[in-house]
């Protein structure tokens, strides 16, 4: 399963993605957005694997200064779905090009491309935590802070927020309070610690 | 399905039975008897497109008009937003906490421990939305508020503009917090890793209100988030422009 953000401002448009979108078995549509005014706030809130995003409502210098503060993330997750031919520069900053003129089957055979390549990375389905997670789980639920994790177990905050992600994805628990529960629940830690 | 205010409102709740919720939530009684959408809300002093359109909203997840929405007065909205806040605070989450109490009361000795742990989750969570609400009430909405009405007179004193560049609406956007997360948490810990009930029925009362609940809160923010801010923005742009013209 794959988890999708559109951001569309044509009503019409949206339906259609929204409707079209529904019909893949493996894609989720997670948030719609209709609006462009915070475009910058929107991109920073995206969790999904991917964004469909119209580029011809954002003027091309923004989008650009966009891409060039997280040219990582554009190439991985965003998508445009466009009207017009987008230049070559734009087409390689981001992770995939569809146009309103494609066929339905262009459309399809492109998608399932993209559920494809991004479907490989997920994990079977059973989700068990390694032995760090769980570490980084139980100092999680004692309250310290990344930093505090980090200097504990020798790691950098970097590798702290990568192992959290991968908590969060596994459980479905986004919040520091919900993972002390889970942490309790499984014995990770025990009530008289938590203080 | 979009609903219009020359259908009868008890054709409305045929329909979609959830839409009882806004009724209540605008102080609507049941009795109908076969007036339209339009006359009760005539009776009751409701804004008639703007209770439409809650409606449709509500009922069909795909709709949203955003600019219709925004056409309305902020007053309108916030009024809204309002008695939406008072629903969660004064029924929805005690009425859930009551449920959870319940739950936990039916334990055997050996989950009970395990039970009181979402109970209190579920608590901590009450008293944050209550913080949350308290700040949007008393905070963003007056300011929210009095921006439309220096924006109508085109009058706007030195305290508002100041207050404009200590806290503006796109602040509160910023630091709008997602109130669903702990919803979805709670949702998954009940499902997946709780200790099997031993009272079922109540395990899906429980869950029926969190999902209902998640659903209503995202319904809400959305409204907070692409509705309201966008449209003070507008406002408070033009005033601060005009503010300009005029020195
Ligand atoms: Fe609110
Ligand atoms: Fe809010």
């Amino acid at each position: 399963m794959i988890s999708v953000t559109i951001i569309e401002p044509s009503f019409i448009i949206r339906q259609g993605l929204v409707s079209s979108l529904s019909g893949f078995r493996d894609i989720e549509i997670h948030k719609v957005y209709d609006e462009f005014d915070n475009i910058e706030v929107i991109i920073k809130k995206i969790d999904t694997d991917i964004a469909i995003l119209n580029p011809s409502s954002i003027d091309q210098i923004s989008l650009a200064k966009l891409i060039e503060k997280d040219s990582e993330f554009f190439s991985k997750r965003i998508v445009l779905f466009t009207n017009f031919p987008v230049g070559l520069d734009l087409e390689s900053a981001v992770r995939a090009v569809f146009s309103y003129h494609q066929s339905e089957a262009d459309i399809v055979k492109g998608m399932n491309k993209l559920v494809a390549e991004l479907n490989t990375t997920e994990e079977p389905k059973e989700e068990v935590l390694s032995k760090r997670e769980q570490d980084i789980l139980r100092l999680i639920a004692l309250g310290k802070t990344q930093k505090e994790i980090a200097d504990e177990l020798f790691i950098s905050t970097h590798t702290v927020v990568s192992h959290r992600k991968n908590i969060t994805r596994k459980l479905g628990i986004k919040t520091v309070s919900g993972l002390t529960v889970y942490a309790i629940l499984n014995n990770l830690i025990s009530m008289g610690e938590l203080q | 399905m979009i609903f219009s205010k020359n259908q009868k409102m008890v054709d409305v709740i045929h329909t979609d039975f959830h839409l009882l919720k806004i009724t209540d939530r605008f102080g609507i009684k049941l009795g109908f008897g076969d007036k339209t959408v339009l006359s009760v809300c005539l009776e009751y002093g409701i804004n008639p497109d703007f209770f439409v359109e809650i409606l449709n909203v509500f009922h069909d997840k795909n709709y949203f008009p955003r600019e219709n929405l925004k056409s309305f007065s902020a007053n309108t909205i916030i009024d809204y937003l309002e008695i939406t806040h008072r629903y969660y605070l004064k029924d929805k989450l005690p009425e859930i906490e009551g449920l959870i109490g319940v739950l936990v009361d039916k334990c055997s000795d050996e989950n009970k421990g395990h039970y009181k742990l979402i109970l209190e989750f579920f608590h901590d969570y009450r008293h944050e939305m209550k913080d949350h609400i308290k700040r949007e009430d008393e905070v963003v909405f007056p300011y929210a508020r009095e921006i439309e009405k220096a924006y109508n007179n085109d009058n706007v004193s030195d305290s508002l503009l100041k207050r404009m560049r200590e806290y503006s609406i796109e602040d509160y956007y910023k630091e709008h917090e997602d109130i669903e997360e702990k919803l979805f948490d709670l949702k998954n810990i009940i499902m997946k890793y709780l200790p099997e009930p031993e009272n079922s029925r109540l395990c899906y009362d429980v869950l029926n209100e969190l999902f209902m609940l998640e659903k209503d809160m995202n319904d809400h923010s959305r409204m907070e988030d692409t509705v309201m801010v966008p449209k003070i923005i507008d406002m408070e742009r033009s005033i601060s422009g005009n503010k300009n013209a005029k020195e």
